[in-house]
C-alpha cells in the first residue's frame, strides 16, 4: 500500500477543502507535516484513520464536522465533512471518501444528518473509476483493521510495547500482523469437523452390520436352494409314484378276474376328484359370502332400530312415510286423499292444516325417511346373504357325504383287490398301495416345502432391501471415516506446525528487532541484545547479560517500541507505509539522529507529523536526503482553522 | 510471514493435507478480511466450506 493524496474537507479545524500529496518518490519517500502543538496533526492523522476504518475503531474521536464551517451555514442547510484518500495497491489505484453531514436546526443547533457515507473507487488503466462495492472488505484485505496501529501510530503511545506489563500487546501484535490468528482459526473449524463427523458416524451402519446381514441372507439363499432342489425331487418322486400306479393299474385292468374292479375303482375315482373339486369351489362361495356376514350378526341390531323408529312414528315424534309436499298439494287443489273435494276452513281442511303444521322440516323427513328404507333394505340384503350362504352349507354338506361314500367304496375295492386269492393281484395292490402312500406322503412334504421356499423368497427380498440400504450407509460411513481421518490429520499438521511457526517468526522478529534497535540506540556497546522469549516479553539484556528494560529511559523504550514495529512489519511483509505521529517527542537528540539516519531504510514509505522541535539540526540533516514532499500546518488563532501550506 | 505464504509451512506433509490446509487457509483468510469472524451465520457458512475442502481433498 501506497499513500497518495490525502483531501480533507470541512473536518475539524479544515475548513474547506485542503490537499496533501505524498511523496511517491522511491528515493524520496519521505513526507514531512511540521506543525505546533494544536496546529492540526493529530486532525489529519486521525482523518487518514478515519477515512480508512470509520469511527468505529478510532477512540475518543471528537466532533467531525468544522465548527467553521457550521457556523457558516444558514438554517436548514446542510454542512458536510469528508476525508479522501487516494492510495495504490499492488498496482492498482484506489480512491476512498468518507464523509458525514448536519443540518443547522430553526433554535441554532446542529444536529446530524445521517450516518458516515463511505465510497471506494479503483481507477482501471484506462482511467475509469469503477465503484467498489465492499470498501471494507477491500481495505482490510490491503491493511486489516486490527493490524493498523503497527503501521499508522501515535508516537505519543509508541512505547507501549516496552511496557513490563506489554507481553500480551506483543504477543498479540504478532499474532496478528504474523497471521498465526488464520492457523487458529483453520485448526479450530478443522476440530470442528472432527467432532461432526464422529457424531455422523455413530448414527451410520458399518461394516460389522452389513457383514451380519449377508451371512443372514446367504444363510436364507442356502435355504431356499436346499428347499427348491428338494422340491424338484419330490415333485419327480410323486409323478413316478404316479405312473407305477398307472402302470399297476393297468395290469390290473388286464387281469380278467379283477378287470371288472379296477375299471369301478377308476370310475370312483374319477368321481372322488370330481366331487372334491366341487367341494373346493364350494368353500370359495361360502369364503366369499361369509365376507358380508356382518349384515347376519346386526340382523338383531337393525330390528331393534326399525322397532324404534316404527314407535316413535306411531307417536308422532318423527314424520310417517306422508311427505310435507303430498299435504301441501291436497291443500292447493283442496281435493282428499280419497279423491273428494273440500272447502276451506272446512274440518278435513284444518286437519291436513295441523299436519302440516306438526311435520318436520323436509331435510330432516328426507334423513329420517332415508335411513328408515336403508335400514329395511340391509335387513333384507341380509337375510338374502344368510340363506345363500346357508344353502351353499347344505350342498357342501351333500358333497362331503358323497366323498365319503365314494372314499368308503375306494377302500371297501382296495381290500377286495388286496384280499384277492390270486397272489399277483395281491401283490400288485399292496405295492399300489405303497405307492399311494408315497404319493401321499410326499404331497405333504411338497406343500411344507413349497410353504418354505415362499418364506425364504420373501426373507431374502426383505433382507436384499436392508443390505442395499446399509451398503449405502457402510459407503457413507467409509467416506465419512476418511474425511475424519483428513480432519484429524489437517488440525494435527497445524498442531505441529503452529508452535514451530509462531517460535520461527518469534526468533525473526527477535533478529530483526534486535539489529534495528543496535543501529538505533546510542548506547549500542551497553545493550548487548534484544530478547523476545517464548513469553514474548520484549527485554533488553546488557553488558552484564542482565534484564535492562526496567532501567531504560523513556526514548529509550520508545526506540526499543520502534524497533519491535518496524522489525514486525519487515518480516511479515505486509506492504504498508509507516505513518507516525509525533514520533520524536520524547527522544533526546541522540536517538532522533539515529533513527532519522535509519529510518528510512525500514520502510517504502514514511510520513512523519513532527512539531519543528522534534526535526531539527542534525535530526533534519539526516533525513534531508529522502524528504520527497514537505508541508506545514497554519493554525489561524482568529479563526480556530488550520490552513495547510506547502513547504 | 506474508499471508500467501502461510501454506508453505505444510510442503512436507502429504499431497492432500497440503491441498486441505491451502484451501482452508485461504477460506479463513476471506472471512478475516471480510469481518465475517464473529457472525454465527459465516461460522457456519465457513464450516460448510470446510466440509466442502475436506471432500475435495479425499479425491486427491
Amino acid at each position: 500500500m501506497k499513500l497518495e493524496r490525502l483531501t480533507l474537507e470541512n473536518f475539524r479545524q479544515y475548513y474547506g477543502r485542503q490537499r496533501v500529496e505524498f511523496s511517491k518518490d522511491s528515493k524520496r519517500h519521505v513526507t514531512v507535516i511540521h506543525g505546533v502543538n494544536g496546529a492540526g496533526k493529530t486532525s489529519m492523522f486521525i482523518g487518514l484513520n478515519w477515512c480508512l476504518y470509520g469511527k468505529d475503531v478510532i477512540e475518543n474521536i471528537g466532533d467531525l464536522i468544522s465548527k467553521e464551517a457550521m457556523q457558516q451555514i444558514a438554517p436548514g442547510e446542510l454542512v458536510q465533512a469528508s476525508v479522501e484518500l487516494a492510495f495504490s495497491h499492488d498496482e492498482q489505484k484506489y480512491i476512498m471518501r468518507r464523509s458525514v453531514a448536519a443540518v443547522r436546526q430553526v433554535d441554532g443547533s446542529i444536529e446530524p444528518y445521517n450516518n458516515e457515507e463511505v465510497i471506494m473507487k479503483r481507477i482501471t488503466a484506462s482511467g475509469e473509476a469503477k465503484d467498489e462495492r465492499s470498501p471494507y472488505t477491500v481495505i482490510n484485505a490491503i491493511l486489516p483493521a486490527n493490524v493498523r496501529t503497527y503501521f499508522l501510530f501515535d508516537g505519543e503511545k509508541i512505547d507501549n510495547f516496552a511496557r513490563p506489563e506489554a507481553a500480551s500487546e506483543v504477543k498479540d501484535a504478532i499474532y496478528l500482523v504474523l497471521r498465526l490468528e488464520i492457523l487458529d482459526r483453520a485448526r479450530k473449524h478443522l476440530k470442528d469437523m472432527e467432532s461432526r463427523y464422529r457424531k455422523e458416524l455413530v448414527l451410520t451402519a458399518n461394516d460389522a452390520q452389513l457383514n451380519a446381514l449377508e451371512q443372514q441372507i446367504k444363510q436364507e439363499e442356502t435355504g431356499q436352494k436346499q428347499a427348491e432342489t428338494r422340491y424338484a425331487e419330490v415333485q419327480k418322486e410323486i409323478e413316478l409314484a404316479r405312473q407305477r400306479i398307472a402302470e399297476i393299474d393297468q395290469q390290473l385292468r388286464g387281469m380278467a378276474n379283477v378287470s371288472q374292479l379296477q375299471q369301478e375303482r377308476e370310475q370312483v375315482e374319477a368321481g372322488v376328484k370330481t366331487a372334491r373339486q366341487e367341494q373346493d369351489k364350494l368353500i370359495e362361495d361360502i369364503q366369499a359370502k361369509a365376507t358380508a356376514a356382518y349384515q347376519m350378526v346386526a340382523k338383531p341390531i337393525v330390528a331393534r332400530a326399525l322397532a324404534i323408529l316404527g314407535e316413535k312414528r306411531a307417536k308422532g315424534q318423527i314424520p310417517s312415510n306422508m311427505r310435507q309436499q303430498f299435504v301441501q298439494d291436497l291443500l292447493q287443489q283442496l281435493v282428499c286423499i280419497c279423491g273428494r273435494p273440500f272447502t276451506e276452513h272446512s274440518s278435513e281442511y284444518q286437519n291436513l292444516i295441523t299436519l302440516l303444521e306438526n311435520s318436520v322440516p323436509t331435510s330432516l323427513e328426507n334423513e329420517v325417511l332415508d335411513t328408515n328404507n336403508y335400514l329395511i333394505s340391509f335387513q333384507s340384503d341380509g337375510a338374502n346373504k344368510q340363506s345363500q350362504v346357508n344353502g351353499l352349507m347344505q350342498q357342501r354338506v351333500g358333497v362331503k357325504e358323497r366323498i365319503q361314500s365314494l372314499e368308503a367304496r375306494l377302500s371297501d375295492l382296495h381290500l377286495q383287490l388286496k384280499g384277492s386269492p390270486l397272489e399277483d393281484v395281491s401283490a400288485l395292490e399292496k405295492k399300489r398301495q405303497r405307492f399311494q402312500s408315497d404319493v401321499e406322503d410326499y404331497m405333504v412334504e411338497s406343500g411344507s416345502l413349497g410353504e418354505r421356499v415362499g418364506k425364504a423368497v420373501k426373507q431374502v427380498e426383505k433382507l436384499t432391501k436392508e443390505i442395499t440400504q446399509a451398503r449405502k450407509s457402510s459407503d457413507k460411513a467409509k467416506h465419512l471415516s476418511r474425511k475424519l481421518e483428513l480432519a484429524q490429520q489437517g488440525a494435527k499438521a497445524i498442531d505441529e506446525k503452529y508452535q514451530q511457526t509462531a517460535d520461527d517468526m518469534r526468533l525473526q522478529i527477535e533478529a530483526k528487532t534486535n539489529e534495528i534497535f543496535k543501529s538505533l540506540v546510542w548506547k549500542d556497546s551497553h545493550f548487548q541484545r534484544v530478547g523476545l522469549g517464548p513469553d514474548y516479553n520484549l527485554e533488553v539484556i546488557d553488558r552484564y547479560g542482565t534484564a535492562a528494560r526496567p532501567e531504560l529511559s523513556a526514548g529509550e523504550r520508545q526506540v526499543l517500541s520502534l524497533s519491535f514495529i518496524t522489525a514486525m512489519a519487515q518480516v511479515s511483509e505486509e506492504q504498508a507505509p509507516l505513518v507516525m505521529d509525533t514520533p520524536f517527542g520524547r527522544l533526546s537528540s541522540h536517538h532522533r539522529n539515529s533513527i532519522t539516519a535509519n529510518l528510512p531504510s525500514l520502510t517504502s514509505q514514511l510520513i512523519l507529523f513532527v512539531t519543528d522541535e522534534e526535526l531539527r539540526d542534525e535530526a533534519r540533516q539526516n533525513l534531508e536526503p529522502y524528504i520527497g514532499a514537505e508541508y506545514r500546518l497554519n493554525f489561524d488563532d482568529a479563526t480556530g482553522c488550520t490552513a495547510i501550506e506547502e513547504c | 510471514m506474508q499471508k500467501n505464504r502461510l501454506a508453505e509451512i505444510f510442503k512436507d506433509y502429504e499431497p492432500n493435507i497440503q491441498h486441505l490446509l491451502k484451501e482452508v487457509l485461504q477460506i479463513e483468510q476471506q472471512y478475516i478480511t471480510a469481518n465475517l469472524n464473529t457472525n454465527s451465520g459465516a461460522l457456519k457458512e465457513i464450516r460448510e466450506k470446510v466440509d466442502e475442502i475436506i471432500e475435495e481433498s479425499c479425491k486427491q
